[in-house]
Parts: C-alpha cells; sequence; structure tokens
C-alpha cells in the first residue's frame, strides 16, 4: 500500500494491515472482483470468438474474390443469390483470374439425437476451390449422397464415418470428418455442389463464384467492370460484412451483461470497503483524533479499493483465460478469442469499479467525529 | 409476558449503507441470470412470430425441414398444386421465404416472405399490406433504422424496391420480417418451380393434427400444427443456447454467492461481542446459525426484489435504445432465481458460521 500514516521514524502501513488483517473478508472480496472482471473478459471473449467462426469459410476457403448477386454482402444468408453456374467460366475469362468455382450454400437444421444443430452446408466442385480445407479422418465427398461433417459436432453428437445423416429428408453418407470447421453457431458441413443444388431444389446454380488470382484488389476491380450487375466482394470485405451482421445481433445483450457485472464489482468493492471502515471507526477517530486530515483518509480508503480491484483484476484475467480454455477443451465450438483492446476494457473497468467503490464510505469518514474514540 | 425481539431484522438495518450494498450486490448477481433469461425468453416468443400470426393452422415444408429460422425449404410447384385440390384442404396458400440483408450502411438481417393469398404481414402501422411489383413491406421499426419510410427504396433479391407499408410486430434481436409480392420474389430468385413452405387450412371438421398427420403420410412433405412448427422453432433456439444460459447461471450463482458470502461474513464478524452476549446468556449456536441465516434470506430476498425491479426497468429502458432487444420474465425463469437465491442464502450463511461457533462468551467482559 502507498499509503501509510507516519510515526516517530518509520511509516506504518495502515491501510495494508487493514486489508489482511481478516483475510476471509479479503479473499471473498477479490473473489467477487475477480469474477465479475472475468466475467467481462469472457463476454468479450466469446463474441470475437463468434466473430472468427462465423468467417472461417472466407479464412480459409482458398479464395480472393467472391461474386454474388446484387444485394448479397454476406456468406451465411445468401439465400437469395441465384447466380447460372456458367457464370464461372465467363469470370474465369477475365485476366488475372486463376480459378473461378461455382459454390452453393445455404443454413440447415439438422436433428442429431434429438438436439437441432443449426449448420452452414457448402456444395463445392470436387478437387476445386471451397471444399473442405482440412481432414481429420477419411476424405472429401466425391459423389451425390456423401457428406463430410465437423469433427467437433460429430463427436458431440456421436457420428461416425459411414454413418447416415439426414439432411431435408435426404440420406447422406458420412464420408469425411474436416477440422477447422467447429462454431458454436454453425459449424460447417460439405457436401458436392450437385448434392446442394438437389437438396435446395435448384437446378445448375450457385449462391457464389469463388475466384482465386494475385492481387485480389484489382481482381475484384476487374471483375467488377466486367460483371457490373453482381456484387464483386474481396474475402476481407465478405468477412467484415459477415462479422458485422453478427455484431449488430449480440452488441446491446452484450452491453447489458457487461454493465451488470461491472455493478457487481463496484458494489463489492464497495461493500468491502465501506466494511474496512464502519468497522474501524475508533481506529479512524484515532487518526484523526491525532491530526489527519480527511483528504489522507480518503487517499488511505481509495488505496485499499485501487488494490482490491488491481488484484481482483490480476485474479480475474487468470480466471478468464482458465474458464475459456478450460470451456473450449471440454466443448471445443466455444471459442474465445482475447484481443490487447480487451485486456485495455477491462483494466479501466476494474479502476472504475475501484473508484466507485472509494466513493462509498467518503461520507462517513468525512462524518467521522474524533472525540468518537473516548466514547467507550 | 413474552415478546420475541426482531434481531437479524435490526443487526441489518442498524448499518443501512452496508445492508443496501449487500442487497445491491446480490441483485447484481441475480440480475445477471434473470436479464439473460428473460432475453432469451424473449427470442423464444418472437422467433415464432410468423408462423403463430400468418393464420395457416397447418404449415408444410420439405420433407425433413421442420423450422424457418436458419433453415432452407424447397416444395415442387406441383405438390403445392395437388396440396390445393385436396378434398380435405380448405385452402392452401404458397410462400417463398429467404433470409436477406437490407440496408447497407445499417445492415439488417430480414426473413424476405413472398405471399400472395396468404401469409402475409398481420399487423399495420401504415401504408398498404399488399405490395406489388417492385414494392416492399418493411417492419416499421426496421425502416426506422434503414433511416426510410414509406416512399423509400432499400434493395432485395438483387432488385430496389420501393416501401409502400410498414408493419408491426415484425421485428426481434435475431431477424425482422418483411413482405413482397409472391411474383415478384419468384422472378427475381428464379424460383419458378419450388415453393418454401405451404400455409394450409383444414376443411370444416377436421382437425389440424388430423391433418398434418395425413398430408405428411400421403406427400412427399414434413407437416405441422402450427403449434409444432414454433416449438420446433424455440427448440433450435434452446439446443443452441443452453450451454450459453446455464454458464451464466453458474457465474450469477458464484458471483452471488461471493456477495452475499461477503455481506454475512462482515455483518456478523462486526457483531462478534453482541453474538458473544447472545451466548453468554444461553443462546446456543444452532440458534444463532438460525439468526444468521434469516440475515442471508432477508439480504438474498431483498436482493431478488431489487433484481426484479432493474429488470422491469431494463425491459422499459432497453427497447427504447435498442429496438431489437426486449425482456420477458417467465414463471420459469422466476422460480429458477428463486431456488437460485434461496441456495445463495444457505450457502451465504454457512461463511461466517465457524467464527461465531468459535466465539467465546467470556469475551464480552475482556474489553
Amino acid at each position: 500500500m502507498s499509503h501509510r500514516i507516519h510515526s516517530a521514524r518509520r511509516r506504518v502501513p495502515i491501510g495494508r494491515r487493514q486489508l489482511t488483517h481478516e483475510p476471509v473478508k479479503l479473499v471473498l472480496a477479490l473473489a467477487g472482483v475477480a469474477l465479475a472482471v472475468a466475467l467481462v473478459g469472457l463476454l468479450f471473449g466469446l463474441r470475437e470468438g463468434i466473430n472468427r467462426q462465423v468467417s472461417t469459410f472466407e479464412d480459409n476457403a482458398g479464395a480472393d474474390v467472391y461474386v454474388a448477386s446484387k444485394g448479397t454482402r454476406d456468406f451465411p444468408t445468401s439465400g437469395s443469390s441465384t447466380l447460372p453456374a456458367s457464370l464461372a467460366r465467363e469470370v474465369g475469362a477475365v485476366p488475372g483470374v486463376a480459378e473461378a468455382v461455382p459454390v452453393t450454400n445455404s443454413l440447415g437444421i439438422l436433428t442429431l439425437h434429438d438436439k437441432r444443430v443449426a449448420t452452414l452446408l457448402v456444395g463445392f466442385e470436387p478437387g476445386r476451390l471451397g471444399g473442405p480445407w482440412d481432414m481429420a479422418e477419411g476424405r472429401r465427398p466425391q459423389r451425390p449422397g456423401e457428406i463430410a461433417v465437423d469433427s467437433v459436432m460429430a463427436e458431440a453428437h456421436g457420428l461416425d464415418l459411414g454413418d447416415t445423416v439426414q439432411v431435408r429428408g435426404q440420406p447422406l453418407r458420412v464420408v469425411g470428418l474436416t477440422d477447422g470447421t467447429a462454431a458454436w453457431m454453425t459449424p460447417l458441413i460439405f457436401v458436392t455442389r450437385q448434392t446442394a443444388n438437389a437438396l435446395e431444389g435448384i437446378g445448375d446454380s450457385a449462391r457464389f463464384v469463388l475466384v482465386s488470382g494475385a492481387d485480389r484488389e484489382s481482381l475484384a476491380t476487374r471483375i467488377a467492370r466486367r460483371f457490373p450487375d453482381l456484387n464483386v466482394m474481396t474475402r476481407e470485405e465478405l468477412r467484415a460484412n459477415d462479422r458485422e451482421l453478427l455484431s449488430r445481433s449480440f452488441n446491446s445483450p452484450l452491453l447489458v451483461m457487461v454493465l451488470i457485472a461491472l455493478g457487481v464489482g463496484a458494489l463489492v468493492i464497495g461493500l468491502t470497503t465501506y466494511g474496512f471502515v464502519a468497522d474501524r471507526r475508533r481506529e479512524f477517530g484515532s487518526l484523526k483524533a491525532i491530526g489527519e486530515r480527511n483528504g489522507r483518509l480518503y487517499r488511505l480508503v481509495a488505496g485499499q479499493a485501487v488494490a482490491i480491484a488491481t488484484v481482483g483484476l490480476a485474479g480475474g484475467i487468470v480466471l478468464r483465460i482458465a474458464a475459456g480454455s478450460t470451456i473450449h477443451t471440454v466443448s471445443p465450438k466455444f471459442l474465445f478469442v482475447s484481443l490487447p483492446a480487451h485486456y485495455a476494457i477491462l483494466v479501466a473497468a476494474a479502476l472504475a469499479m475501484g473508484l466507485a467503490g472509494a466513493l462509498v464510505p467518503v461520507r462517513v469518514l468525512a462524518r467521522l467525529d474524533p472525540q468518537e474514540v473516548f466514547r467507550r | 409476558m413474552t415478546r420475541t425481539v426482531p434481531l437479524a431484522r435490526r443487526n441489518l438495518l442498524r448499518q443501512r449503507l452496508r445492508f443496501l450494498l449487500s442487497v445491491g450486490g446480490v441483485g447484481m448477481a441475480l440480475l445477471l441470470v434473470l436479464s439473460l433469461q428473460a432475453i432469451y425468453n424473449a427470442i423464444l416468443d418472437q422467433v415464432t412470430a410468423y408462423p403463430d400470426n400468418a393464420g395457416a393452422p397447418v404449415i408444410a415444408s420439405q420433407r425433413g425441414v421442420q423450422t424457418m429460422h436458419m433453415s432452407s425449404s424447397a416444395i415442387p410447384v406441383e405438390i403445392v398444386r395437388r396440396l390445393a385440390r385436396d378434398p380435405r384442404v380448405r385452402r392452401a396458400a404458397p410462400i417463398l421465404y429467404v433470409s436477406v440483408v437490407l440496408g447497407e450502411q445499417k445492415p439488417v438481417v430480414s426473413y424476405l416472405i413472398g405471399y400472395r393469398d396468404g401469409g402475409g404481414p398481420w399487423a399495420m402501422a401504415r401504408g398498404s399490406s399488399h405490395p406489388r411489383g417492385d414494392q416492399i413491406v418493411l417492419d416499421e421499426q426496421t425502416a426506422d433504422r434503414l433511416g426510410g419510410g414509406l416512399g423509400s427504396r432499400v434493395t432485395a433479391l438483387g432488385r430496389r424496391l420501393r416501401v409502400v407499408g410498414l408493419a408491426r410486430d415484425t421485428t426481434s434481436v435475431l431477424t425482422t420480417i418483411s413482405f413482397v409480392d409472391y411474383s415478384t420474389f419468384a422472378e427475381a430468385a428464379k424460383l419458378r418451380d419450388t415453393a418454401s413452405y405451404v400455409l394450409i387450412w383444414p376443411r370444416d371438421g377436421l382437425s389440424a393434427g388430423d391433418l398434418a398427420g395425413q398430408l405428411q403420410g400421403d406427400y412427399p412433405i414434413t407437416a405441422q400444427t402450427r403449434e409444432d412448427f414454433s416449438e420446433q422453432e424455440r427448440q433450435v433456439i434452446s439446443d443452441m443456447s443452453t450451454g450459453l444460459i446455464r454458464g451464466m447461471i453458474v457465474i450469477g450463482f458464484v458471483v452471488g454467492l461471493a456477495v452475499a458470502g461477503l455481506s454475512m461474513y462482515t455483518a456478523t464478524t462486526a457483531r462478534l461481542r453482541e453474538y458473544a452476549v447472545l451466548k453468554a446468556i444461553g443462546m446456543r449456536n444452532a440458534r444463532l446459525y438460525a439468526l444468521i441465516s434469516r440475515q442471508a434470506f432477508m439480504t438474498v430476498g431483498g436482493g431478488l426484489g431489487l433484481a426484479l425491479g432493474l429488470l422491469w426497468a431494463l425491459s422499459v429502458v432497453v427497447p427504447r435504445l435498442s429496438d431489437s432487444t426486449s425482456f420477458v420474465l417467465t414463471t420459469g425463469s422466476l422460480v429458477q432465481a428463486i431456488a437460485i437465491t434461496a441456495a445463495i442464502a444457505v450457502a451465504a450463511a454457512l461463511v461466517p458460521a465457524r467464527r461465531v461457533a468459535r466465539v467465546d462468551p467470556a469475551s464480552v467482559y475482556r474489553s
């Protein structure tokens, strides 16, 4: 503690001694603050994790540019994008295009042992862009009636190679389990485009044309110039659109939770500092009687509050990392990602909780009568 | 004449600020649990807005598809025609459906429904409920968010559509609902051979449940009553969210326990002399525990009351700031919160128990 009261020769660390005098009380206060900090950290980490998961396909599929119909601006809700599959050949003729491949994707609910699982189904051309990028077991689908499913989802629902999954009423045989395709909201599942189109009841069409080539910005510009009636997006643009879409749904509930957690932390610190002052009125009265000014006493209490907030912050960060890692290990579909900005928010939050908690006993201190020490 | 002294209440209320802080801390911890549950309940209510209000007792979808949320469905038009001619069916209205994103600056996810003779908007704020050609009916709040109103234009299905009507009760935290003419949808999305769902009304005398069962046997479709369809929609959200909700309940419980434990511990240690006096005049440890438990229940009960009050305040304020977020408190959530409250109170009372048990009655004479 930085606040020390002068004695004849050395300073007495009153703040620290008060804090450590009753370890149970201190531990409970630290636990309350650490939990509040960990909760805020987990909420932000979960949101960033979902942000990352929502663009898993774009991050890994290998395409540099995505072509969709006008008005389609994100990958998961592209159901209204209907392009003729032959468009891929025309796009492939644009200078700089290395490969252009049609892909049909759609959201769908699978019922797996009585649990409904939302999935993002990708129909790809075997051997070309857009298929599974990392196989845990088995192989990529090559024929109608075959499916590769995310390995985390498969493990959670007891699916194995050779099993049959009903997708929109059609039985599909699991020929592969994919890695790097897990998500809390919509894990990825893969079929051939022919199978996807049959499930969708559409002819030889596609939702997107995936394009690879050098210098994606200029490549996108050239394709957009050639096809002005289509929406041409770089991988980064599509990824940003996907994340923005998701953030909008999550932001207000998240903000409510974070504010409540901050309120809990501030009240815990306030309760602790108030307890220290209220239970030690005589000690604080003595200090006043020997000449300590209110300002020094405020600083003493504020120091205690900030110390609790600081240690609680450190504990909360450790708890956040441990909890995030444990949850991810037990249930890999939940991903927690911490950004430097999250830590900055946690530090600011702990500081705010500490200062708010320090304000609580100010009135008690100000009204404390130095003569109180002589009354009992 | 004997009179009981309300020691628990007096102990708590002697230092009101401490009591209020304790109630506040516990209340906020319970609010964590309650508010998440309430947002979740509201989502469950809102996600079934379309099947609940479209008016059809039976909803048919592609075989194997049981929901609209995060789903797509395709029924061949030939099946739709056969359903319309089926003698058990009074009316069959096909709809087209897809999730789209409306707006560029502030994008909004919307269910886009293409309808012809059933399944359109059920409550209008302003304008026409029957879009024609390149026209669209938007949810009123969605139109606000997009910065447009009647007469403005939005892009959907690759077309610029003019807003001719503003619907009510068609928005939620997950999505909003917009409506266009069936033919416009079919033409723009090149869906001439399939419908997404078919809304079905049974002939008089035939129940929705019976008709759904019979149609499912006779046609390559999934046919469900409106109630079953809505239940499937809720189940999708429920199956996705169970882990998160449970996690938040555990965190809320532990935070509440830490706060209530801290509160009980500080309140008890501040009065150890008084407990010593009570022991000195013959009160047994069991009665002292009961006294502390009463204080714990009063604190945590106050916290629950505060949490409910704050939840009510949130349910008034938040929807004004974020039109898609709302709160619904169900009996189940309330019962769960009461159970958590009771568990916290019991556990919190145990925190200072050892300290009280070790109080020496003679200590009252020592200082």
